[in-house]
């Protein structure tokens, strides 16, 4: 019944134990895993979209990982938040990020990219079925705008992100960028195609009562 | 003239955007962001620096959209900030 012998602690207090003597920190540190790893146990084993089948182990690793960044980045706190979701926040980032890391291990982007709904689909349009031949005016633009306006590294980005569903993070390190940065790159991408269908006279509400 | 032909052989007709090279389902996710598109957005770093302020904000019943709009916006936006969002919403109330 470690759970009924946890301190409370103020930001105050939590900063100082943390910062106190080894036994001290150690208290802390103790109680706050107890903490971070109830919450985080309970938040992914709730979600269906988190498939995983040793996830407490997972847990508890990423609050291990998280105990050690929130002791040395303890300093860095700037107290806008309560400290417990502080330190939750970086165990809940751990936690996905390993969980991401294993569920797209063996994905290769070349081979999305190179699959039937890869970058492909950019390079021709294919006539669909007889029937399917008339296009819409409309679509045809958006799609020329696509193909022929975003940079390789934009649609690449986009197939693997938009279709794949790959995490943005496992997209940048596939492709050699920041997490920022691709967020960037797909910004700019939405950015640009906004403003040519604003020059076509298209409003994205004239693109989307395509699909209706 | 194309007006015309477009009349005659049905153009206006809606076509199914999956006869056309590019899954429907990526263009219609793609159209529906430009929708919220703003010329300056908060990246994802930027979403993990504040991420705790805003959990609490919102746990405290604080009017988000006025407090933090762009962090907002992010989150609609960003499917995996989302996610991290919702998780960390769970485990601070599962942890009590
Ligand atoms: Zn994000």
């Amino acid at each position: 019944m470690a759970e009924l012998a946890i301190t409370k602690r103020t930001n105050e207090e939590w900063l100082s134990a943390l910062s106190g003597d080894e036994a001290t920190v150690a208290n802390a540190l103790e109680d706050l895993r107890v903490i971070l790893l109830r919450g985080l146990k309970h938040a992914l084993n709730a979600r269906a979209d988190l498939d995983y089948d040793r996830m407490d182990a997972l847990a508890e690793d990423a609050v291990q990982d998280a105990l050690l960044t929130i002791r040395d980045k303890a300093d860095t706190f700037k107290g806008n938040s309560m400290f417990t979701t502080w330190a939750h926040k970086i165990a809940v980032h751990k936690a996905l990020s390993e969980l991401r890391r294993k569920r797209w291990k063996d994905a290769s982007l070349d081979d999305m990219l190179e699959s039937g709904s890869g970058i492909g689909m950019f390079r021709s349009s294919k006539p669909g079925p007889e029937g399917q031949m008339v296009r819409s005016q409309t679509m045809t633009v958006v799609q020329d705008i696509i193909k022929n306006e975003l940079t390789d590294r934009q649609k690449q980005a986009m197939v693997a992100l938009k279709i794949q569903g790959m995490p943005i993070q496992e997209v940048a390190d596939r492709m050699g960028m920041k997490r920022n940065a691709l967020y960037k790159l797909m910004h700019d991408a939405r950015l640009k195609l906004k403003k040519r269908l604003a020059q076509e006279g298209l409003t994205p509400e004239d693109v989307l009562r395509q699909f209706e | 003239m194309k007006n015309l032909i477009s009349r005659l052989f049905g153009r206006n007709k809606r076509t199914p955007a999956h006869a056309m090279g590019m899954p429907p389902e990526m263009l219609k996710g793609l159209i529906t962001s430009l929708e919220k598109t703003k010329p300056i957005e908060l990246d994802c770093e930027d979403i993990f620096a504040r991420l705790d302020e805003y959990v609490d904000a919102v746990l405290r019943g604080d009017d988000i959209n006025t407090m933090m709009p762009d962090m907002k916006h992010h989150l609609e936006m960003c499917r995996d900030c989302f996610q991290e969002y919702e998780i960390l919403v769970s485990a601070i109330e599962a942890a009590g």
